[in-house]
């Protein structure tokens, strides 16, 4: 935990408005929350940020760099690896792709909170 | 006449059409499912702005009025993104049945795209947006599918733009107008210039990765329509320039889809 509040998560999606709210939910929690709008942006802020946040939670179709490649970018680098990746997404075949959880948009926010709260509490 | 020629032709006949209707079940279950998809991304948005205003109303530190009042705006915001993509469905229908109708009046083109881009340039879009255009440029045409052109092909500049600056411009020359939609983001590689105006287009790495984009198929099939044409030039990495040629007296004909 850092400056008083629960755990730091990363959000990276494309839609700027699921962004928002889901970041919302999560600050209304007491978590501390960094956004980043593909996979790029998301590996550019891990990279120069330490300690690396408790969660990320990833939408996979994105412009740019797409969850998958992010996701296999992620597993390639020693320090970024281990951190957990919740996905959040609208299509339907995930491809295998490796997470602590993947879950469906419209998102079950109840099914959510408990994910970040085991990693982030 | 040999007989068995004549059973031949047929049989071949018969598993072409069983081919071609094949391809077309797949096409309209491609096409539903990219409409499923494209229609869980709002539905995502409206759903978590929602619960988490609830959450915060029924908590122990509900919001301040103004921020109430912000996040109904985005629900609002949510709805209309689902209406757009509503009738986007209805005009890939409309256009592939043949049956796009135009209501032509003059109007000035001017203030009908910085309506457009005032729409488009709101808070939650970090893109800045600027606009070059006359004072005033009267034509005669689709004041609505004029706007849905300008419209789509912005909202494609914000998505790929990489929150760039993107420039748009308005001009005319003699009869022709001009509409030019400029982003420096992502760009397009060379063998996908074509392919995005394409109506089932998949860009990415496998069949898994794909993106369907409906709204530059139905601006082409729009402004082919007001006798038009739009083309793109784009360096990947580094953005994309589409423009838009229409006459500025539009006269139209039903127009059969191109693809």
């Amino acid at each position: 935990m850092t400056n008083g509040h629960k755990g730091t998560i990363l959000v990276v999606d494309d839609d700027r408005g699921a962004m928002e709210a889901l970041s919302d939910i999560l600050e209304y929690e007491g978590y501390h929350v960094q956004r980043a709008q593909n996979g790029l942006q998301a590996l550019e802020y891990l990279h120069k940020t330490r300690p690396c946040p408790n969660l990320i939670i990833l939408d996979l179709l994105m412009p740019v760099m797409d969850g998958w490649e992010f996701r296999m970018r992620q597993k390639e680098d020693p320090e970024l690896a281990s951190v957990p990746v919740l996905v959040v997404t609208a299509i339907g075949a995930t491809a295998g792709i490796d997470a602590v959880c993947v879950l469906h948009k419209p998102v079950d926010v109840d099914a959510l909170l408990r994910t970040v709260a085991r990693y982030c509490d | 006449m040999n007989p068995s020629a004549i059973g031949f032709v047929h049989v071949s006949t018969s598993m072409s059409n069983q081919k071609k209707l094949e391809a077309e079940l797949k096409a309209r279950e491609e096409f539903f499912s990219a409409v499923a998809h494209e229609l869980r991304n709002p539905l995502n948005a409206l759903h978590l702005t929602l619960v988490g205003l609830s959450r915060a109303q029924s908590g122990n530190s509900p919001l301040p009025p103004e921020q109430i009042i912000s996040r109904i705006d985005r629900a609002s915001a949510q709805v209309a993104r689902i209406a757009t993509i509503v009738d986007t469905m209805l005009d890939v229908s409309r256009i592939s049945a043949g049956r796009l109708i135009f209501q032509l009046e003059d109007f000035d083109a001017s203030p009908v795209l910085a309506d457009v881009v005032d729409r488009l340039k709101n808070p939650a879009n970090l893109s800045q947006i600027s606009l070059s255009m006359p004072p005033s440029l009267l034509i005669r045409c689709d004041r609505a599918r004029f706007a849905q052109i300008a419209s789509n092909l912005l909202s494609n500049a914000i998505q790929y733009g990489n929150q760039n600056p993107i420039e748009v411009h308005l001009e005319s020359d003699g009869s022709t107008l001009r509409l030019q939609v400029v982003d420096h983001g992502v760009g397009i590689a060379d063998e996908d210039q074509e392919r995005i105006f394409e109506r089932f287009q998949k860009l990415g790495k496998d069949s898994v990765n794909t993106r369907f984009g409906l709204g530059l198929w139905v601006a082409r099939e729009v402004v082919r329509a007001l006798r038009g044409e739009i083309r793109v030039s784009s360096q990947l990495g580094r953005g994309s320039t589409f423009l838009v040629e229409l006459p500025k007296l539009c006269s139209v004909e039903a127009a059969a889809p191109s693809g």
